[in-house]
């Protein structure tokens, strides 16, 4: 097998629920963090609040994240924290984007 | 793409010292380590004396952390959100470097006391000085902040001409921990100026979920 079709192999087979560039742009956030929350997400995706809202659930439903609710003062609080799989599936997924971008 | 996510982990990991406050804090705390060092320097055979100072810096040293966070509870979440960053015990790399740092730091001091008896307590404010920059380096490192890095190189080479200089080992720790200081109020003062304009106060609700 040729370089080039290894690294294109390798696209093909990147897991597609973190190739969405909103859900990986988050996931690249919680990576190097313990945890972040809802607004600074919001700020950094420059998503709507709704389309957060979706990103999230779908990364939580795939047992990528964890979120907590939770309050600050009177105001409620959403917490998002990287789980152990949604770690390895980050680090697979940057390898293989890396490996192809090289191939 | 790779590029976008570079610079999405780079700005959260800025995230402590985006509002100027982890500055102003450090700023605090070296104002109060030079009045600690100043006191010890006028009355040095007084321990008991010194024992108390020494507590009342820390307690002080708390209670700007506290009023900082609060600051930055009212000030910051709203505006940009909260992030909590991982321990240095999580971050594998920099508790390994921490630990290297460390070992070296008291083998070089027991191997100075060895060799130059108390005249090795005329070193301090070199000592003082690297280990300033070590804590101002990783954290340059750390967040890719290149003011840090000139932090650091400016505590070295102050604590290095301090080390030499006629001043005793405490004055010399005193000056350098108010330059320092002095350096960290300004970065902090231009940083805060900068957050608080470009970043306007989140009006609505912080969270909708």
């Amino acid at each position: 097998m040729s370089a080039e079709a290894g690294a294109t192999r390798s696209l093909v087979g990147v897991d597609r629920l973190i190739h969405e560039p909103s859900r990986s742009v988050i996931l690249a956030i919680l990576s190097v963090v313990k945890s972040a929350d809802f607004l600074y997400l919001l700020r950094e995706t420059g998503l709507t609040k709704g389309n957060l809202t979706v990103h999230l659930s779908k990364l939580e439903a795939a047992g990528y994240i964890n979120i907590e609710k939770t309050y600050r003062g009177k105001y409620p609080l959403t917490l998002c924290s990287l789980t152990e799989e949604g770690k390895q599936a980050f680090e697979n997924y940057r390898k293989q984007l890396k490996l192809f971008l090289e191939g | 793409m790779e590029k976008k996510l570079n610079t999405s982990q780079k700005r959260a990991l800025q995230y402590w010292f985006v509002d100027g406050l982890a500055e102003l804090t450090g700023g605090v705390m070296c104002i109060i380590l030079a009045i600690y060092f100043g006191i010890i320097s006028l009355m040095p055979d007084s321990g008991w004396a010194t024992t108390i100072l020494f507590v009342i810096v820390f307690g002080l040293a708390f209670i700007t952390r506290w009023l900082i966070q609060r600051i930055r509870q009212r000030y910051t979440y709203p505006r940009t959100g909260y992030v909590a960053p991982k321990s240095g015990w999580e971050d594998r790399r920099q508790m390994i470097i921490s630990i290297v740092f460390t070992l070296l730091l008291l083998l070089a001091m027991i191997y100075l006391i060895l060799t130059r008896g108390e005249g090795a307590l005329e070193l301090t404010p070199m000592i003082g000085g690297v280990i300033l920059a070590f804590i101002f380096s990783m954290a340059g490192l750390e967040t890719k902040l290149i003011r840090f890095i000139y932090l650091a190189i400016f505590c070295l080479l102050l604590g290095a001409v301090l080390a030499f200089s006629s001043l005793s080992n405490f004055w010399g720790a005193a000056i350098l921990s108010l330059s320092t200081s002095l350096v960290l109020f300004a970065y902090g003062i231009i940083t805060r100026r900068a957050y608080l304009r470009q970043m306007p106060m989140n009006v609505e609700a912080p969270d909708e979920r």
